[in-house]
């Protein structure tokens, strides 16, 4: 998986510069990242990379770091 | 009944009448506050709910509610001649308004209000979570288990299974 990609999804959702994006970004400092948006960022990123989350993966996300790893993984499977 | 005598009695039943006849033809708790036609076009299933200050109108077209239909506060529901469907244990937040008639507006020289109607009629499947102030507009085909998130707007087909957003709804997340 391109991290590139997944990073460019992210600031695309939440409308972020992709050179800002830290693995440190959690809903707590990104104000877009709401229920909705984190709704919306999960199904972004399952069309663009053609995965599936399961919804253990889904709701485990709190930060990019995780996204980060969670998609790796699904990637992987 | 003639159409003067329905529009009769709907103006002089008593609406705690609505309320127990509602209680025994279907276990239906609907609040005496509320505005509900009994008549033949509404058909419930057993232990729907209706809250007060709702208006359910089944004049023109038949209005069908499956079992345990929670409508809440403020809705207005109006079934035109293609109708209205609402699959079980499907909850309508309040404020909406869900009305399955719309006018034409191809002429300039008559007001839309004498202009003919249409209908093509809404159905709302099972188990369907519908958000305060929704509006959801005659076309409308909403599959099970479908989320509709509050203020939002729904005219054409909404998968089962999903989370929909916004004017005109979209699906934002498939449910698992």
């Amino acid at each position: 998986m391109d991290d590139q990609n997944l990073r460019s999804i992210f600031a695309e959702v939440f409308n972020l510069d992709s050179q800002a994006i830290r693995d440190e970004l959690s809903p707590d400092t990104v104000d877009a990242w709401d229920s909705f948006g984190h709704m919306r960022l999960i199904t972004a990123i399952e069309r663009s990379l053609n995965i599936r989350l399961t919804m253990d993966e889904v709701v485990s996300v709190d930060s990019y770091g995780t996204l980060r790893r969670v998609v790796a993984d699904a990637s992987g499977r | 009944m003639s159409k003067r005598n329905s529009k009769l009695g709907r103006v002089l039943t008593p609406s705690f009448v609505v309320s127990i006849l509602g209680w025994l033809r279907y276990g239906a708790k609907i609040s005496p506050r509320s505005e509900v036609e009994l008549n033949r076009n509404l058909i419930m299933g057993r232990g729907c709910v209706i809250s007060s200050y709702c208006k359910i109108k089944a004049g023109d077209g038949v209005m069908r509610f499956g079992d345990h239909v929670e409508i809440a506060t403020h809705c207005f529901l109006a079934a035109g001649t293609k109708g209205l469907e609402i699959g079980d244990y499907t909850m309508v937040g309040p404020l909406c308004c869900i009305v399955s008639s719309n006018y034409t507006y191809d002429r300039l020289d008559i007001p839309i209000s004498l202009q003919p109607g249409t209908s093509k009629g809404i159905r709302i499947g099972k188990g369907v979570w519908i958000g305060a102030g929704v509006m959801v507009a005659d076309g409308a085909d909403i599959g099970d288990n479908v989320i509709v998130t509050p203020n939002s707007v729904v005219s054409g087909r909404v998968p089962a299974n999903t989370i929909v957003q916004g004017n005109p709804a979209k699906v934002i997340f498939e449910r698992r």
